[in-house]
């Protein structure tokens, strides 16, 4: 079965995701099995880092996760600070490293958007209407998060 | 012509060469000139200090000779001193006057100039004044005769009283010459000065101006090779030279080692180049063709067609150590230096992505030509039946997405996933089938194959359902692009629609026949007489089906669309699996045309529906040897198992004894799907078979009104199935 260009596309932001785990000398992240997003309706956890595209594709890539995950990480990284502000630069730090690996592999057929940080304010994502959005379940600890893909 | 051309570029150098030559000689032939004329000089000089001696010698001779001749000698010898000093004296005299021959001090002859400057010409006239009177009276006494003694005491007086001045305008002579000769060699040097500053100026000229030049071309060398490395770094295609022989030539762009792996091109033959990537026909065709190309006798435009290599599918390293196919398309130009062909450039361009953009576009094309084909089919539907099948796949769906997005991780679960999938898919396909929309179906069956392929993988990920999801997507895009048609198609045709009541909404109701005229009938004949006619065509199988229903009965929408489904995957099966080949069919004493009866009815204890085809009816032995093969059960526990229960591995998930996976079988789905089916409209369903002669498969949905306390796991249905022989 040969791979769609959207395929490798999803799986560049999924490794990119692995990767920081790894590098950060984190336990493995788990990929859950991928479904549609529905109705359009963005699902977000306490903090989401979002990173624009345009170019010959457009929409967004987010990644969202419980506060309770990050201040963990945090913590397991020997941080002691574990106040919203410090919880917010790690996962801006995720979705940079998602931005980063974006911009090496596509090169300049994607546009890349410095990194956006939410805590919350899902109305704040404003995604593609005319197609559906991708969510990647992952799992690492017991804690959920997930990876959401909305390209046009 | 070369010269023509080149001596623009190399003027100013040969202009000054050509000035350091013209002023070199011309000093060196002043040297000449003024040498020759100050050696004159020299002779000049010293022929006039001769005078000045010849004078006084002359003298000196004239008064020994009267003093001998007085002593009565002969004074011979002082006449010949006399008259040798008096006539070279004379001779050299005249010589200076007017120019002529005289002796030289070696006595030998030598041709005088007259003298020019006006000190000498006076000097010079003055003495022949004096000199003339003493030259007759010598010359008198040379002759002889008259008297000689006055002769001589006439010179004598002359001499005496004319020595001096003659001595001093001799010295006037001398001195003058010398003035003369010194300064034309005052004017030589001041020449030579000039003349050798000028040249070495000129010198300094050349040395300066070149440096200059050459430190210029020399930057504008260094900035156009910096430029043209930037260019090879840079540029997205490989680019290299070949000469005569096909040899790389020493330059190439950045590209060449990123297509071809890093080596040492230069001095590499193209044909090891594309060792392992072109195969030995297309090699030579390409060597022949770039043979052609640098033939200048052949026009370039005409061969471009010949080239072999537009588009070659190569494997290379990767990276990671593994390889990756690559698309590369080769254009071959020639390079013109003076008119003649230098060299040939090659580029290499990697199409990978315009390939594959290509493919993608042929595959949008033809799915445009597939929808057109999907309108075609549309068309003849009812737009109702149309509308109904897209909704409930539409939400079939979601189902799938439903499943996709349940938290399961372990291997079980994932398992259950798909198979819960395969159940829904395979209705989907079932229904498309009947309705005749290949589109749909052929996406359906990609669908199962990726959904089969998933199952056969070992170690099963998350993440390996990505493709999944996405053809998922895909085929969601489908159904809401056919919604979109069967929307245009309701505009169109709206008087064919049924009647405008309104649709149950698709909750779980108890099954209840509803005898209500408005409803749709139970089942819709016309896509399962279809589908099982298409399906014995492409088997060539033929095929008759009956049904024996009721119109009056009728169920709510969700069951009746169960029903549907279930019969359609029933007659399906009982096609491919139950009515055989027309000539075995007459071998075994049968109508060519297998009979398929579809019977719906109204029992006490609900709506019994049953199909029965009078094929060959179910194969036992086949059942268990397949459920031994699928490691279901081991042989001596299906040898214990009951016909009953043997007959209910049927609908086991993933249970198939046809051979070939295709359109409409092999998947062991179908009668997995009549069990689900049947399990949400809480029946049971019963297996009548006889070998040979028939197979009837019936499915009793009970009637009563709420039935919390009669749910019946299908399972054990299956294993309590009736068998009738």
């Amino acid at each position: 079965m040969s791979k769609s260009k959207e395929q490798d596309t999803i799986e560049v932001f999924i490794d990119s995701v692995s990767h920081f785990y790894q590098q950060m000398g984190l336990a493995e992240m788990e990929i859950g099995v991928p479904y549609l997003l529905d109705s359009n309706q963005p699902i977000v956890s306490d903090f989401t880092g979002i990173i624009g595209i345009s170019g010959r594709h457009r929409g967004c890539v987010y990644y969202t996760c419980p506060k309770a995950m990050l201040s963990y990480i945090l913590i397991a990284l020997g941080e002691k600070d574990v106040g919203p502000e410090h919880l917010g630069d790690l996962v801006g730090e995720i979705a940079n490293t998602l931005a980063g690996n974006a911009r090496k592999t596509f090169g300049s057929d994607f546009m890349i958007s410095v990194p956006v940080v939410l805590q919350g304010e899902p109305d704040k994502v404003s995604l593609p209407k005319n197609t559906r959005c991708v969510v990647i379940p992952t799992k690492w600890k017991y804690y959920q998060s997930i990876i959401v893909v909305a390209l046009e | 012509m070369f010269f023509a051309n080149q001596f623009g570029k190399y003027r100013a150098i040969v202009i000054s060469v050509a000035m350091f030559i013209f002023l070199d000689t011309g000093v060196l032939g002043l040297n000449f000139y003024i040498s020759s004329q100050i050696a004159a000089d020299a002779v000049n000089v010293n022929l006039a200090g001769r005078q000045r001696m010849l004078s006084q010698k002359s003298v000196k001779a004239l008064l020994e000779y009267r003093y001998e001749r007085q002593q009565g000698q002969s004074g011979r010898a002082a006449y010949e001193e006399m008259a040798g000093a008096i006539q070279l004296f004379d001779r050299t005299l005249l010589a200076f006057k007017a120019g002529g021959e005289t002796l030289d001090t070696t006595g030998q002859p030598i041709y005088l100039p007259a003298v020019e400057t006006p000190k000498a010409i006076s000097a010079v006239d003055q003495s022949l004044t004096i000199w003339e009177p003493i030259r007759t009276d010598f010359n008198a006494l040379n002759k002889g005769g008259g008297d000689m003694e006055q002769l001589l005491n006439r010179l004598v007086s002359s001499a005496e009283s004319h020595n001096l001045t003659l001595l001093k305008l001799m010295n006037d002579l001398t001195n003058d010459l010398e003035a003369v000769a010194k300064e034309k060699s005052e004017t030589l040097r001041l020449i030579q000065a000039s003349a050798i500053t000028l040249a070495i100026l000129n010198f300094f000229l050349i040395l300066f101006h070149f440096i200059g030049q050459l430190r210029q071309s020399d930057s504008i060398a260094e900035t156009a090779r910096k430029e043209t490395t930037e260019i090879l770094q840079t540029v997205r295609e490989g680019l290299l030279l070949l000469d005569n022989n096909l040899i790389i030539g020493t330059q190439h762009s950045e590209s060449v080692r990123a297509i071809f792996g890093d080596q040492e091109f230069a001095g590499m033959s193209f044909r090891s180049l594309l060792h392992n990537l072109v195969v030995g026909r297309d090699m030579s065709t390409t060597e022949e063709y770039i043979k052609l190309l640098l033939n200048e006798k052949v026009k370039e435009n005409l061969i471009g067609s010949l080239n072999p290599l537009t588009d070659v599918e190569v494997s290379l390293p990767a990276e990671n150590g593994g390889y990756s196919v690559k698309h590369l398309s080769f254009r071959f130009n020639r390079t013109i230096e003076d008119g003649h062909i230098s060299h040939i450039l090659v580029t290499v361009m990697d199409v990978t992505e315009t390939i594959a953009l290509r493919k993608a576009l042929d595959e949008a094309q033809q799915s445009n030509g597939l929808q057109l084909d999907a309108l075609k089919n549309l068309v003849h539907l009812d737009t109702r039946t149309l509308a109904d099948f897209l909704r409930e796949t539409d939400i079939a769906l979601h189902e799938i997405n439903d499943t996709l997005k349940d938290e399961a991780a372990d291997p079980q679960g994932y398992n259950a996933k798909l198979q819960n999938c395969f159940r829904i898919m395979h209705r989907i396909k079932g229904d498309a089938g009947a309705l005749q929309l290949p589109q749909v179906v052929q996406e359906a069956h990609q669908f199962e194959e990726q959904l089969q392929s998933l199952q056969k993988m070992s170690g099963l990920q998350g993440s390996d359902f990505l493709p999944l999801t996405l053809a998922l997507d895909a085929f969601l895009r489908l159904i809401s692009d056919l919604q979109e048609v069967s929307d245009i198609l309701k505009q169109v045709q709206p008087a064919s629609s049924a009647p405008a009541s309104s649709v149950s909404e698709p909750e779980a109701t108890p099954a209840m026949p509803l005898p209500l005229a408005p409803q749709l009938a139970l089942l819709d004949r016309e896509p399962i007489t279809q589908l099982a006619e298409r399906i014995a065509e492409e088997q060539s199988k033929e095929v008759n089906v009956i049904f024996d229903t009721d119109d009056d009965l009728a169920l709510p929408d969700q069951q009746r669309s169960l029903v549907q489904s279930s019969v359609i995957q029933l007659v399906r099966n009982a096609v491919v699996h139950g009515i055989e080949l027309p000539e075995i069919r007459v071998l075994a004493d049968k109508s060519p045309v297998g009979r398929i009866l579809v019977r719906v009815r109204q029992q006490e204890d609900g709506l019994r529906i049953s199909v029965r085809d009078d094929g060959h009816g179910l194969d036992l032995d086949a059942i268990r040897e397949q459920a031994h093969s699928n490691g279901l059960y081991d042989q001596a526990e299906l040898e214990s198992f009951s016909r009953t229960r043997l007959m209910g591995l049927i609908f086991h998930p993933g249970f198939s004894t046809a051979d070939n996976v295709d359109e409409h079988a092999g998947r062991g789905v179908g009668m997995d799907l009549v069990r689900s089916n049947v399990n949400k409209l809480k029946g049971r369903i019963r297996i009548g078979t006889q070998a040979k002669h028939h197979c009837e498969i019936s499915f009793l949905i009970p009637v009563a009104a709420s039935m919390p306390s009669e749910e019946v796991d299908v399972m054990n249905t299956q294993s309590d199935a009736e068998a009738r022989v």
